[in-house]
C-alpha cells in the first residue's frame, strides 16, 4: 500500500512540475524576442509522427523514400544512444528533423538551416525502443522522408 | 550559469568552416524516477540551440527529450575565415541558458 501511495504521489509532484514549468516556458518563449520562433510545444507533446509533424510544418503530407536524403546511423544504439549524420542532396532544403516513432515523444530535434549551411547534421539521438528513425527535410515548400531500422540496447534507466 | 557548459571548435578547410559543439546538460526527460525517493525528476531539458556566424543565423535547432545527456552538434557552412568568431547559445525549459564564441581557426 505504500509503495502505491508513494507512487501516485510521485507522479503527482512529477505533474504539477511539469505544469508549471510549462507555463514559465511559454511566458519566457513570448518575451524574448531575441531567439526567432517559439519551442513548438504541441508537436513535441504530439505522440505520433503524423501529428508532430502537423503541429511543426503545418503540413503532413510527406514524399517518402527520398534517395537525396540520408541517414547515417549505427544498426544498433548501444544504451539507447545513436550517433547519427543526416544529409540532404534536395535542393533548397531549408529544415530537417528528426523523428523516432517509437519514442514517447517522437519528435527529436529540428533544424533550420541557412542557405549557406551544406546540409549535413551530426549530433546523437536517444532511441527508447528498436523501430525505426525518420528524417524530413523541407525543401521548396514540400516534404520529403527517409527512414532507417535501428535496434538499441537497454535504454536510458527508468 | 557559473560553470562552463559548451565546449565549441570551429575549424576552417578549402572554403568550409566546420562547427563541433558539446554541451554538457542533464537533459532529464520527466519521465525518469530518483529510485531512492520514488519521486519523478522533473523535465530539465534544452529547448532551442542557435548558431550565429556575424550577423548571420546559421542554424537554429529546436530540442525535445530524445535529444541524450550532453548533447553534441556538428555541422558546416560555406564561408567563414580563420580569426573570426562563431557564436552558440542554448536555452532550456528552466529559462537557463548559455553562449559561447570560438575563433575559426
Amino acid at each position: 500500500m505504500k509503495n502505491i501511495s508513494q507512487r501516485r504521489r510521485a507522479i503527482l509532484k512529477g505533474a504539477l512540475a511539469m505544469g508549471a514549468i510549462g507555463t514559465i516556458g511559454t511566458g519566457l518563449a513570448y518575451s524574448s524576442p531575441a531567439e526567432s520562433a517559439a519551442w513548438p510545444k504541441e508537436a513535441f507533446n504530439a505522440s505520433t509522427v503524423d501529428e508532430a509533424l502537423l503541429k511543426l510544418m503545418g503540413d503532413n503530407s510527406v514524399i517518402s523514400g527520398a534517395d537525396d536524403l540520408m541517414i547515417e546511423a549505427p544498426t544498433i544504439a548501444e544504451n539507447g544512444i545513436a550517433h547519427i549524420t543526416i544529409h540532404s542532396r534536395l535542393p533548397d532544403t531549408e529544415s530537417m528533423s528528426i523523428f523516432i516513432p517509437g519514442n514517447r515523444s517522437p519528435l527529436v530535434a529540428h533544424f533550420k538551416l541557412h542557405k549557406k549551411v551544406t546540409k549535413s547534421i551530426t549530433t546523437r539521438i536517444q532511441i527508447e525502443n528498436s523501430g525505426k528513425i525518420v528524417v524530413i527535410a523541407s525543401a521548396g515548400d514540400r516534404l520529403y522522408s527517409s527512414t532507417k531500422k535501428i535496434r538499441t540496447t537497454a535504454a536510458r534507466q527508468e | 550559469m557559473a560553470t562552463k557548459t559548451i565546449e565549441i571548435r570551429a575549424k576552417y578547410n578549402s572554403g568550409t568552416t566546420t562547427v563541433n559543439a558539446l554541451i554538457t546538460h542533464p537533459m532529464e526527460s520527466g519521465h525518469r524516477i530518483n529510485s531512492k525517493t520514488g519521486d519523478t525528476i522533473p523535465p530539465h531539458f534544452i529547448q532551442k540551440v542557435t548558431c550565429r556566424y556575424k550577423e548571420t543565423v546559421l542554424l537554429a535547432a529546436q530540442w525535445g527529450i530524445g535529444m541524450p545527456m550532453n548533447p553534441y552538434l556538428s555541422f558546416s557552412f560555406e564561408g567563414g575565415k580563420k580569426g573570426e568568431h562563431v557564436v552558440l547559445k542554448w536555452t532550456d525549459n528552466k529559462g537557463n541558458n548559455d553562449f559561447a564564441k570560438a575563433v575559426i581557426k
